[in-house]
């Protein structure tokens, strides 16, 4: 019986940067975000808009600090962020287990 | 026919150990207190065995722990190679508890290596004596700091019980046999066994 739904995909999490955020925290917590946007290839302006869209969500925290005179800003996954990345896991196993 | 869909399944269930394994992330390291434990405490005994019996090697019964230091550098490095980059090594967890043990074997170093030039300066080696009591004390440290961030509670005990060996080894500094044995055995229980249950419990590279 085909048990994938549609509805379960995330779409805050579906989109290659937003889902390549969630990855990259999920095991490492978090991460400033320059390390983010070397790791993710990303410039600075599409970053914030796709953490800026996360954090809506509850998905991710963002704490703005300074190291000396230079602005930090740290991102990092919450516990429902850390929650609905493996709900949207789940959600693909199952389309890739679902008959075609 | 192998199944086309296999691989992605795959990946998808690595991910999801990654993620999961991120919320309640063991500590790794477990390997490297496994090998300091019984390296350091092996070390330890024979050298307190030499220096309590008579032997042709007894004389250098001093010289048996600094080889365990080299034996353990060698493995240290191995290890490092081996679990480099393993699943969860960058977890908050991780970093500050690698960091942490880190920290605690450099103070360790130092501590020997300043304390030895103290004993030399004063010519008074009995200064040495303060070693064993430093290190279980910084191993409290290590574990206590380990335990708050796995929030793990038998790692809490772990810790007392080698702040209990600083205090133990103190009470026998008259006595370096009794010391040096109250060391070994600390360093076989509170060092290797918890670092073996850590390895344990420490995720398999393969999901």
């Amino acid at each position: 019986m085909d048990d994938f739904d549609i509805e379960r995909i995330d779409e805050v999490i579906h989109g290659r940067l937003r889902l390549g955020i969630m990855a990259f925290l999920s095991t490492a917590g978090s991460a400033d975000f320059n390390a983010l946007k070397a790791k993710l290839q990303a410039t600075d302006g599409n970053l914030s808009v796709h953490l800026r869209k996360l954090e809506d969500a509850g998905y991710v925290a963002i704490a703005k600090s300074f190291v000396g005179k230079k602005p930090l800003t740290t991102v990092a996954l919450t516990e429902p962020g850390r929650a609905a990345f493996i709900r949207y896991l789940d959600a693909m196993a199952r389309l890739v287990n679902s008959p075609t | 026919m192998t199944d086309p869909n296999h691989a992605i399944r795959d990946d998808i269930a690595f991910m999801r150990a990654l993620a999961e394994e991120g919320r309640h992330t063991p500590m790794l390291g477990g390997p490297i207190l496994l090998a300091a434990g019984l390296i350091f405490g092996a070390a330890n005994g024979i050298g307190a065995w030499l220096a309590a019996t008579d032997t042709p090697f007894s004389n250098g019964a001093w010289a048996v722990p600094l080889s365990g230091v080299v034996v353990f550098m060698v493995v240290l490095v191995i290890l490092k190679v081996r679990y480099a980059g393993r699943p969860g090594a960058a977890s908050p967890v991780n970093r500050a508890t690698g960091a942490t043990w880190r920290s605690v074997g450099w103070s360790i170093m130092l501590m020997v290596v300043a304390l030895g030039l103290a004993s030399w300066k004063l010519d008074d080696w009995r200064l040495m004596a303060a070693v064993p009591i430093i290190v279980f004390a910084l191993y409290g440290a290590g574990w206590q700091v380990a335990a708050a961030m796995t929030q793990s509670g038998w790692l809490r005990w772990v810790a007392f019980g080698s702040y209990a060996t600083a205090v133990l080894t103190a009470y026998f500094a008259s006595d370096p046999l009794a010391s040096s044995l109250i060391s070994t055995v600390g360093l076989f229980a509170l060092v290797a066994a918890p670092g073996y249950v850590l390895m344990r419990q420490a995720p398999s590279l393969i999901v």
